[in-house]
């Protein structure tokens, strides 16, 4: 019995798959609406944030390299409750998960590349990860699996305008520079 | 108890036990018990709970308390009613009656109660109350009072984070299930929902809530979701596993392979719908040495199987397999003696090998500890000529042991696959699977026998040439090399020499001498017994050539036996491929054959092969008969080519030739000729299509015969001719022709000439007959024109003829003829004879003729009866009166005359000439002069008057020369009072002066009368 996401190979932004958020909200995941409401699920990096527009590209890449971070941690727990508790005939789903679970690996790798590049400092890793209880109920291991892949998919859409963001300002820069150059 | 109790005591001891009961219980018991007047009331002490404990796991209570038995010396009946209440206005829940025997001692009594909720959901509530039954207590009896309250809170007395419960449970589909949700204060609940279906709430307490969900069904692997939706933005939520307990295993069945392990294995039955942590836990207990191994199983496989260890010694092993899960638990047994459930692993490692060409050696290795069993081995040979073999061997068994066979009586040459299988021997159970298969060929060894041969004189002098048949396989036992051809004269080899493969004839150059061949066969093993054939040709005559029968799958031979063969017979025949030459080939058959059935993959259907039959005699080979055969005879392939010799007009000749032998493809029979009349171009002869009566059909048998003549035919007639030859398989194709018979010249004279003939003589004696009775003749259809002067009937009287219409012409009128004055006018206008009136009128209505009408007298010749005009009303007025009044017409022409009135000179002119009729117009010299004349006048008196009535005749013929103003004047021609008044007027014979009409038109008179004058 197929139960899980529907995880379609499909839009990609920022090495993260989209096809999650692309879904009607009707569609059931483990028999949850997608309606319902997840903020009792903590623990999971938000992706809203105040004063998006003055962060700085140090900040925003800073952000956006934690949260993956962490979302490698998540996606690993998440791939294990299905594979132990929920899920365990749905090798399908698990391979899907597996994917992003890479995907999101490559593109925190990727971004470590880009801080070092634009002469960043790399934000140091957060030992505590996420709050892993040793027993939760199903239904939280549901809640939260929902929860991560939300997010996530949140994450890669933020993703995607700051590295604009931040290709804009380094553009910018580089032509002052340039200019600079020039004179 | 109580009937033993009644029975000892005597009334005396009755009554002091009760007192004794009564002064315990007023004394003693309870300080609660309550007596209210000397009749008694029995009412026992308030009972007391000593325990009440939950386990929210199975949502049950476990209630304790002491039935203080020992107040009572002697054994007593109690009940206790047991009450729960629950949710916070403490409804009751359950009341139950829970009986008991005081037996003189203090005894802690127990009972438990399992919820339809979680005990978290609220909380619960039990008090207890107790009833003594003494049956010899007179007075009224009653419950105690309640006991204090036990209660076991529930998690909504505590506020907590919203929680639903029951969490994670795992229950049996069809359940009725209860979940709660728990929230905090401040909060409330919005909804509460299972799977995507609400449910009405039930409310517990001031925090919390339940629904109860009924009849659930099995749930997906991930479970169905409970969600509590809270205000504000709040959920909760619980997940329910919904499943089926295990079923019975089925076919449980144990087996070893190695006496290492026991292998069991068996059905699982129904899918339980339960996953990992719910899945079924099997494990197989054996119960002589109590051990017991948990079987990991894989979820979805439908065979499960669980290994056991062999303990040392122990025959005999009974398991039981237990299966369990959350929802409940199974078990099935089963008992073996290990030494009968042996299914041995499959040989590995199996080879084969052998030294010779008739033995083959095995080898195979079986894991396990099979000291104390011995093998059965079965072994399969196969091999593509003899089929499948199977060889038993029995071996004894060892620890991880290789096992050997051998197997003999193999042809030598010849590859063998081996393979391999082996059960227990002593109790059979199971055969292992079959080893791989391995492939042996067995060594040469020399051929069996000497080839078949035969020997030809060729057609070149002194040369033999010796045949021989290659050895089967299974004769030549390897590859033959070659072989070694030798001629001996009396033991004296004169010649030898070696012919390898694949030549399988040979030439000897003899010249002229006779010896014995030998011919051997070798191969690498050695050669084979020597075959001979003498080559002396013992001369044969008088051969003759017989016809084998086709049998469709070979040729039947038959030949008279001869006494002088000894060493069997011979057939010799000769099969071509193409254009090829033939291959020769042979049988030989022993003496006392005379018939024999050839067979040979290479005959075909519908090929005539030739048998030569030698017979084989002490002194050599003799020629007795050749035979010609098909196989199966089929129709022949071409039709026969047929001429057309020679036709007449009622027989044809028809020629045919022979079909070529290599055409016929079986014996030919003869021919069908059919012939029908039918013309080139219709797609079918007539006598396919109208069956036998149209066609006529020769069967010609007589294969001698070439031609035939059909006879009987019809001249000029187109005939199809078809002729085909048959044999017995069947009608070759048709071939067709069509001849045209020849025309029958002397009947189409005679034809021609007889129809001549008679016309010409009936033409004669027409001619005389006419001849002779012309007079008479003449006389019946021409009779004399009597002289108009003796007639009367032409003595015209105006009053009679114009006024009575039922005039007939033929009627002697009164008329004088003294009243008739007839002018000869001859001399004046001699040359116009037959004259016609000519007017203007006339001329203008001929204008075709386009002749001159002033200066041409008019002849018109037409039909017309003599008309007397009676009314020439205007004659010009130089006309000199009374001069003329009759008119004369031709009476011969029966001219009817035109007059008109200013032609009137010219009409008495011509009216001069000519015959003049006996008719008298009646001149009105009145009207002349009192009518002046008008164009109408003139115009009415043109035309014909008939001698009668002219209204009643109408026009006969639009040709008339009618006027269209003269109306009802205008008479028509041809009436009846002309045509008699022609009789009367035909001139007698004899008046041959009379001037002849010189008439332009055609007269059926003139016949007669231009006759005599030719």
């Amino acid at each position: 019995m197929k139960e899980g996401g529907h995880w379609d190979k499909g839009r990609q932004v920022g090495g993260a798959d989209l096809s999650v958020i692309d879904h009607p909200p009707q569609v059931e995941w483990q028999g949850l609406d997608r309606t319902i409401s997840l903020d009792s699920v903590d623990g999971v990096p938000d992706a809203t944030v105040e004063r998006w527009e003055e962060l700085t590209a140090a900040e925003r890449l800073s952000a956006n390299l934690q949260a993956y971070r962490v979302f490698q941690a998540l996606l690993g727990e998440v791939l294990e409750k299905q594979r132990t508790h929920l899920t365990p005939l749905d090798t399908d789903f698990h391979a899907s998960i597996q994917s992003m679970l890479l995907q999101v690996t490559a593109l925190a790798y990727q971004l470590e590349e880009l801080l070092a590049l634009l002469r960043h400092s790399e934000p140091p890793w957060e030992a505590a990860g996420p709050e892993d209880r040793d027993h939760r109920s199903f239904f939280e291991m549901k809640l939260r699996g929902l929860k991560v892949l939300q997010e996530l998919a949140h994450w890669t859409v933020r993703s995607v305008r700051d590295l604009h963001q931040v290709t804009k300002h380094s553009q910018g820069s580089n032509t002052a520079y340039g200019g600079q150059a020039q004179e | 108890m109580r009937n033993s109790y009644a029975s000892q005591k005597t009334p005396q001891d009755l009554s002091d036990s009760l007192d004794s009961l009564l002064s315990y219980v007023k004394n003693s018991l309870c300080k609660n018990t309550i007596l209210p007047n000397k009749h008694g009331i029995l009412i026992p002490f308030t009972p007391q709970i000593l325990s009440l404990s939950p386990d929210f796991a199975s949502y049950t209570l476990y209630l304790k308390w002491n039935d203080s038995g020992s107040v009572f010396p002697y054994d007593l009946d109690a009940s206790w009613q047991i009450q729960i209440l629950r949710k916070e206005t403490m409804e009751t829940d359950t009341l139950v009656t829970y009986n008991s025997k005081l037996t003189g001692k203090d005894t802690v009594l127990s009972w438990n109660w399992t919820s339809d909720m979680p005990l978290e959901c609220t909380s619960h509530y039990v008090k207890i109350r107790c009833y003594i039954n003494e049956l010899l207590f007179a007075g009224r009896k009653e419950w105690s009072e309640w006991s204090p309250i036990k209660t076991v809170p529930g998690n909504d007395t505590v506020p907590n984070s919203a929680v639903v419960f029951p969490q994670d449970k795992v229950v049996l589909v069809g359940s009725n299930v209860t979940f709660c949700c728990l929230y905090n204060e401040g909060e409330s609940i919005k909804f509460m929902k299972y799977g995507s279906k609400d449910y009405p709430l039930l409310h517990l307490s001031k925090w919390s809530s339940a629904i109860k969900v009924e009849n659930v069904s099995a749930s997906i692997p991930s479970g169905s979701n409970v969600l509590c939706s809270l205000q504000p933005d709040n959920i909760a939520g619980a997940v329910l596993f919904v499943g089926y307990a295990p079923d019975i295993p089925e076919n449980l069945s144990c087996e070893t392979r190695t006496f290492i392990n026991i292998t069991c294995s068996w059905n699982p039955g129904r899918p339980t719908e339960l996953y990992r942590q719910r899945q079924t836990k099997y494990i197989l207990f054996e119960r002589l040495s109590r051990e017991k191994v948990a079987c990991g199983v894989v979820e979805m496989s439908k065979k499960h199987r669980c290994d056991f260890p062999v303990h040392v010694n122990q025959k005999i092993y009974n398991f039981t397999l237990s299966a369990s899960n959350p929802i409940g638990q199974t078990e099935s047994s089963l008992s073996i003696d290990i030494n009968q459930r042996v299914h041995l692993e499959t040989p590995d490692k199996f080879t084969v090998s052998t030294n010779s060409s008739t033995n083959a050696y095995l080898s195979w290795y079986i894991p396990g500890n099979l000291i104390q069993i011995r093998l059965l081995c079965q072994i399969e040979i196969s091999n593509s000529n003899s089929g499948r073999q199977l060889q038993n061997v029995l071996v004894t068994g060892a620890e991880n042991s290789n096992y050997r066979a051998s197997v003999d009586a193999l042809t030598p040459y010849t590859t063998y696959t081996f393979r391999v299988r082996c059960s227990a021997s002593e109790h059979f159970w199971r055969w292992s699977k079959w080893s791989v298969e391995r492939k042996l060929t067995t060594l040469e060894a020399p051929p069996a026998r000497g080839p078949d041969i035969w020997r030809e004189r060729s057609p070149v002098r002194g040369t033999l040439k010796i045949f021989w048949k290659p050895l089967l396989l299974s004769e030549a036992n390897g590859k033959i090399l070659a072989h070694e051809v030798s001629c001996y004269l009396q033991e004296t080899m004169l010649k030898a020499h070696e012919v390898t493969v694949p030549l399988n004839s040979t030439e000897l150059k003899l010249g002229g001498n006779d010896c014995l061949i030998s011919v051997v066969a070798k191969n690498r093993a050695g050669s084979s017994p020597p075959s001979t054939i003498t080559s002396v040709d013992i001369p044969s005559d008088n051969v003759k050539t017989e016809q084998a029968i086709p049998t469709g799958n070979g040729i039947y031979l038959s030949w008279h036996s001869d006494p002088n063969v000894t060493c069997g017979y011979t057939v010799k025949w000769c099969c071509s491929t193409g254009s090829e030459p033939c291959n020769v080939d042979w049988e030989t058959f022993p003496s006392n054959t005379t018939n024999v059935l050839i067979k040979s993959a290479l005959f075909q259907p519908g090929v005539r092969y030739n048998f030569s039959l030698y017979g084989c005699k002490h002194n050599g080979y003799q020629l007795l008969q050749n035979i010609v055969g098909y196989m199966k005879e089929l129709p022949p392939k071409v039709a026969p080519n047929f001429t057309v010799e020679e036709t007449s007009s009622d027989s044809i000749l028809v020629k045919w030739e022979d079909i070529p032998v290599e055409d016929c493809r079986g014996f030919l029979k003869g021919y069908m000729l059919y012939f029908a009349k039918g013309k080139r171009g219709t797609s079918k002869p007539s006598y396919f299509e109208e069956g036998p009566p149209e066609v006529t059909v020769k069967n010609i048998t007589d294969l001698t015969i070439k031609s035939l003549r059909i006879l009987d035919l019809q001249g000029k007639t187109s005939y199809r001719l078809d002729l085909q030859a048959y044999t017995t398989g069947g009608m070759s194709p048709l071939k067709s022709l069509y001849v045209v018979t020849k025309e029958n010249s002397v009947g189409l004279i005679i034809a021609i000439l007889i129809p001549v003939a008679v016309a010409v003589v009936l033409a004669v004696v027409t001619s005389i007959l006419c001849y002779r009775k012309r007079e008479w003749i003449k006389e019946t259809f021409y009779p004399d024109i009597p002289n108009p002067e003796n007639s009367k009937a032409l003595q015209f009287q105006k009053n009679i003829c114009e006024g009575n219409t039922a005039l007939k012409t033929l009627e002697m009128n009164p008329c004088t003829p003294n009243s008739v004055e007839v002018v000869e006018a001859r001399s004046i206008v001699p040359k116009i004879e037959d004259t016609e009136i000519v007017s203007q009128v006339a001329d203008s209505e001929l204008p075709e003729d386009g002749s001159d009408t002033e200066t041409e007298n008019h002849v018109v010749v037409s039909y017309c009866p003599p008309i007397i005009e009676e009314e020439i009303s205007s004659p010009p007025v130089d006309e000199p009166v009374g001069s003329s009044q009759v008119i004369y017409i031709d009476i011969q022409s029966m001219y009817q005359p035109q007059v008109k009135a200013e032609e009137e000179p010219e009409i008495n002119l011509l009216s001069t000439a000519g015959y003049k009729p006996q008719m008298q117009l009646s001149i009105n010299a009145m009207k002349m002069e009192s009518q002046s004349p008008t164009e109408e006048d003139l115009d009415k008196t043109a035309g014909y008057r008939p001698q009668a009535n002219t209204n009643a005749w109408k026009l006969s013929s639009p040709d008339s020369p009618i006027s269209i103003e003269s109306n009802n004047e205008n008479g028509s021609f041809g009436s009846p009072c002309s045509i008699n008044s022609r009789q009367f007027l035909i001139p007698p014979k004899d008046d041959e002066d009379s001037p002849t009409p010189n008439n332009t038109g055609w007269s059926f008179t003139n016949f007669f009368h231009s006759k005599p004058n030719d």
